[in-house]
């Protein structure tokens, strides 16, 4: 690469694009019109660089729609659109731990009570369910029944369900000769 | 700051601060002060008028809704035209998205206190737009930044998240590249 004075051409190119960019520290600045006043080929591709530069400020940004000011103010007092509503998971990770705790747990029990096993009443002949209910301790069912369904519907069935079973089974154990 | 900011004596960092306080008509002067820079920027890079016009609403309402985010007014600027960025590349991964044209069309506006381009022959502002949008992406956005929109190249390098000598070394290839596709327009013509 040529040099003229103490810059070589390929120096002067780089100075250059700092000056077009307004980087160029007024020390360099200097040293670079030295050169360039020692070099022809240098200042031609200045005067070509300023001339494009120059060419490409007259052409200018775009000149956008005159209502965008409009558009963007009736878009601002537009009320905001109701947000969708996030996935179960992000909601209980959103939530407070303790509450996110209780939540889980409570659909856990759930699920727990909606496969639980119920217990099924004794299948028993009309005539013979009546007599037990009309000979069941009547004080002793309905204490269970209370305790039970205090604990949970399934739990109160299993607890019927016992009373029934005891109260068939004293009746049977009393018809045999 | 833009040339134009620099020329109007707007305080982009002093009305930015007041439009980050709710104060609308301060950022309605930002808005006057950015709105073609942004629609220019979107412009050259989705190469649609229409859409452009779309994507500069979306920046300014973007921009509204997340000002109490801006900590440094000063930096507004930067901070609008890398939203514009954003909204143009959720616009360009929009894959149903059909782009409504390909280069500007000639029948965009100039800018209207652009007295100076009379200067410039239609035919020549044709060319070098054309030039200018056929250059890559990254260096088409550059001189879109700086030679168009007059913005510094501190400033677009803050915008584009990249250090100053990247955006000059990208300029410097730019106007080679611009330079060749220009020349070779004169010799045709």
């Amino acid at each position: 690469m040529p040099h003229a004075g103490d810059m070589s051409c390929r120096r002067a190119r780089g100075l250059l694009e700092l000056q077009l960019a307004e980087l160029l520290p007024w020390e360099q600045g200097a040293a670079l019109e030295e050169h360039l006043g020692a070099c022809p080929a240098c200042r031609r591709e200045r005067e070509a660089q300023q001339a494009l530069a120059g060419e490409l400020r007259l052409v200018g940004p775009l000149e956008p729609p005159t209502d965008l000011w409009q558009r963007v103010s009736a878009e601002l007092q537009r009320p905001p659109a109701a947000a969708p509503a996030a996935p179960l998971w992000r909601r209980l990770l959103a939530m407070p731990t303790p509450l996110a705790a209780t939540a889980v747990a409570a659909a856990v029990a759930l699920l727990a009570l909606a496969h639980a096993p119920r217990a099924s009443l004794p299948q028993l002949p009309l005539e013979q369910a009546r007599t037990v209910t009309a000979d069941t301790d009547a004080a002793f069912y309905a204490q269970q029944h209370a305790v039970a369904s205090w604990s949970g519907p399934a739990q109160d069935q299993m607890a019927l369900g016992t009373t029934l079973v005891r109260a068939v089974s004293a009746q049977e154990a009393g018809e045999q000769p | 700051m833009t040339r134009d900011d620099v020329e109007r004596g707007t305080d982009v960092a002093a009305l930015a601060a007041a439009a980050r306080a709710g104060d609308r008509e301060a950022f309605g002067r930002l808005l006057e002060a950015h709105e073609r820079g942004i629609y220019t920027l979107a412009a050259y890079a989705v190469g649609s008028l229409e859409d452009a016009a779309d994507l500069a609403q979306t920046t300014f309402v973007k921009a509204w809704q997340a000002l109490p985010e801006l900590r440094e007014p000063a930096t507004f600027t930067a901070w609008l035209y890398r939203i514009a960025r954003n909204a143009v590349r959720d616009y360009q991964r929009g894959a149903a998205r059909q782009l409504r044209a390909g280069p500007l069309r000639a029948a965009a506006r100039e800018s209207a206190d652009s007295a100076e381009a009379e200067v410039l022959s239609a035919e020549r502002r044709q060319a070098v737009r054309g030039a200018v949008a056929s250059l890559p992406p990254q260096h088409r956005e550059v001189v879109v930044l700086h030679h168009l929109n007059g913005l510094d190249v501190k400033t677009i390098g803050e915008a584009l998240g990249i250090p100053t000598n990247t955006v000059i070394s990208r300029l410097a290839r730019a106007r080679q590249t611009l330079r060749r596709k220009l020349t070779s327009v004169v010799q045709e013509s």
